[in-house]
């Protein structure tokens, strides 16, 4: 899977590159209209990532021809946090999504991954969080290279935590994700299924922790060392 | 502010002295005249001397035994009748009209029929002098013995008579010069009150204008001309002082706006950075360099009008925002954070990302502030919000100090003393309250309460 990166605040674009690197995707990154246009023509992309103040336009005018070129192109805008206009603009003109700037990194690869999510052509690359590596098109488990299998929902609960790792998932989203939207569900059911797969994580010794944020939901991480910061 | 003198005042006394000037002034020029023998004003010198003469022939009126006046000539009659040769004077009185003893038996000769008709002002020559010039004047003066007609012949001028004369015609016309003055007085003095009521309501106008409404400007059209220039000038220096705040809001935002950039530079790099407790450190850092920067942009962005404060904002979404914008670090860093919600009202009138800001930078300061393993608390609570840490806490006697720019405990304190002083600032501009309490056994509770929504609130809450 591929992702095109038009922005062109080099400094920026490093930094995000590297991240998107890291979580597995392979990424080109252009700092004009112009290259990106150039860029749809050669290769087939995923989903881009499109800065709205370009050397030579707005990012937006991309959007339309993104569409006829490559219709399935998912399409985030990176919009400045206060031009609320600026968001609803973006997603009038055919953009899936919207990044805020300024942005946490975890917080891009998440958004990244949600729209990316059950999607054709290309593996989605796997996830890999302390010793565990989670693949989400086959949704299989490995910790420390050894499969491991979850219960079904307990699997669900991984993989929604997963896609966001180091954000957090309100109870809302973990809910849906588990019986639906528009089911009754009993909030407790919820902790339970989480304290159950945190003592499965503990026993693998698979290095991740989740931790619980009060009236919001929760957290996965990779656990840190112990004595590490002593 | 020392208040100058009034000029209401001032101008009635000018008007009052240019009364007085105007008489004497007419007086003089009357004169004038009459000595140059134009027709309706001719006289003499030796006319203006009859005021005083008739005055020394009063004081010489003294009543005998049986109540009737005689003329008793007093020294300064005598040294009158040794100065002029010719000199004679008569008294009448002017009900029975008969000679008072002791007046002149040739002016008695000569006025007996005169008296007849009690003139109120009469010229005369004795007979065998010529027509021309008049040396006699009779008149009616009053005395302590009633109405007297007194009359004087060859009387000389002397030259303190011009103040005399002038003096017996100033009272003559008293009530006119009174009536005159006093009512230009009243005139001027409700003129210069009625002109200056324009300026009284410019100066209530300016009395309203501070930092954040340097936009305003006074309206100049019922002002008189004469303070016009004035009022320009108050509207030019005001219209100079918004040009330099908002060159300087200008700034602070610009500035704020150039720092955004390398400050998510910085953040990005060091999230790729591998982990340590460096890393977290630096992270909190610039964490805490961003919350500082986006409230300067917001308040900039508030004055400017840029972002209203009147938008219906959830606190319990924002903060709820905040906690989970923030708790990646805050583990990262062995502290924790709670959002907790107490049943309440919790929509508030405001900007949410004005009210965003404040609140991760209340949340900043507690994790900062929070010991190792503890947890920092934040509660929404009745359009209020808290934000409660374990750490040190602040002194009572700081307290108010502390919402103010730049300040600091003392030299070694950490920190810009930047952060809190525009919180407050923004959550004044929200028309709300910021201060801090004692968290029972130990460390700060921040707190902010900010204004209700109504419950007919029409705009429809911002989703988040």
């Amino acid at each position: 899977m591929r992702i095109l990166l038009v922005e062109d605040q080099e400094s920026l674009a490093r930094q995000v590159v590297a991240r998107i690197e890291r979580a597995g995707y392979a990424v080109d990154q252009v700092d004009t209209i112009e290259g990106a246009i150039h860029a749809l023509d050669r290769c087939a992309y995923a989903l881009a990532l499109l800065d709205r103040r370009l050397p030579d336009g707005d990012g937006i005018s991309l959007v339309p021809r993104i569409r006829k070129s490559q219709p399935d192109v998912r399409i985030l805008l990176l919009t400045a946090l206060d031009a609320v206009d600026d968001r609803i603009e973006g997603l009038e003109a055919g953009a899936d999504d919207y990044l805020t700037k300024p942005f946490n990194l975890d917080e891009m690869i998440a958004r990244i991954r949600a729209n990316l999510r059950k999607r054709d052509g290309g593996a989605t690359p796997p996830v890999v969080i302390g010793a565990m590596s989670f693949d989400l098109d086959r949704r299989a488990v490995a910790i420390a290279g050894e499969p491991v299998l979850f219960t079904h929902r307990e699997l669900i609960l991984l993989e929604a935590l997963v896609r966001r790792a180091n954000c957090v998932v309100s109870r809302e989203t973990l809910n849906a994700e588990l019986y639906g939207y528009g089911e009754e569900v009993q909030d407790h059911a919820l902790t339970s299924i989480v304290s159950r797969l945190r003592a499965r994580l503990a026993a693998l010794d698979a290095g991740i922790e989740i931790y619980s944020a009060r009236s919001l939901g929760y957290i996965l991480r990779e656990a840190k060392e112990s004595g590490a910061e002593a | 502010m020392k208040s100058g003198s009034s000029l209401a005042r001032r101008t009635v006394g000018y008007l009052m002295l240019a009364q007085i000037s105007a008489f004497v002034l007419a007086w003089a020029i009357t004169l004038g005249l009459g000595l140059a023998g134009v027709e309706r004003f001719t006289q003499t010198w030796d006319e203006l001397a009859a005021y005083r003469v008739a005055n020394l022939v009063i004081d010489s009126l003294k009543p005998d035994e049986g109540g009737d006046i005689h003329i008793v000539p007093s020294a300064q009659l005598e040294a009158e009748l040794n100065r002029i040769s010719g000199f004679k004077y008569a008294a009448f009185d002017f009900r029975t009209k008969t000679p008072v003893p002791g007046s002149s038996p040739e002016l008695v000769a000569r006025l007996t029929n005169i008296i007849e008709v009690s003139p109120t002002h009469a010229h005369f020559v004795l007979p065998g002098d010529p027509d021309s010039p008049t040396l006699g004047f009779m008149g009616p003066y009053w005395t302590p013995y009633g109405r007297v007609q007194v009359a004087s012949y060859r009387a000389k001028f002397r030259w303190d008579d011009i103040f005399l004369s002038m003096r017996e015609d100033f009272w003559n016309f008293a009530t006119y010069l009174v009536a005159a003055a006093l009512l230009s007085g009243a005139t001027a003095w409700f003129a210069v009150r009625k002109g200056l009521t324009p300026l009284r309501s410019a100066a209530a106008e300016v009395a309203h204008i501070d930092m954040n409404s340097l936009g305003k400007r006074l309206v100049s059209e019922d002002v008189p001309v004469e303070v016009a220039p004035f009022v320009d000038a108050v509207n030019e220096a005001l219209m100079r002082l918004d040009a330099w705040a908002a060159r300087q809001r200008r700034f602070t935002a610009n500035a704020a706006h150039e720092l955004r950039t390398p400050l998510a530079i910085m953040r990005a790099r060091l999230e790729n950075a591998k982990a340590s407790s460096l890393k977290s450190e630096l992270l909190g850092d610039a964490s805490q360099l961003r919350s500082i920067v986006e409230q300067m942009l917001v308040v900039a962005r508030l004055t400017e009008g840029q972002l209203v404060a009147d938008q219906c904002v959830d606190l319990l979404a924002v903060a709820g925002q905040v906690v989970s914008g923030f708790l990646p670090l805050a583990i990262d860093r062995d502290r924790f954070v709670e959002l907790k919600a107490e049943r309440a009202t919790r929509l508030v009138r405001g900007n949410a990302r004005a009210i965003e800001c404040v609140i991760t930078n209340l949340v900043d300061n507690a994790v900062r502030a929070e010991p190792r393993e503890g947890t920092v608390l934040v509660r929404v609570g009745d359009s209020v919000i808290a934000v409660v840490d374990h750490g040190e806490g602040v002194a009572a006697a700081d307290r108010e100090m502390i919402f103010e720019p730049f300040w600091r405990k003392n030299e070694v304190s950490p920190g810009t003393g930047l952060g809190l002083a525009i919180a407050k600032e923004i959550v004044d501009a929200h028309g709300g309250r910021i201060w801090v309490e004692d968290t029972p056994g130990g460390g700060a509770t921040f707190k902010i309460s900010l204004q209700g929504t109504n419950s007919n609130w029409s705009t429809p809450p911002k989703p988040n």
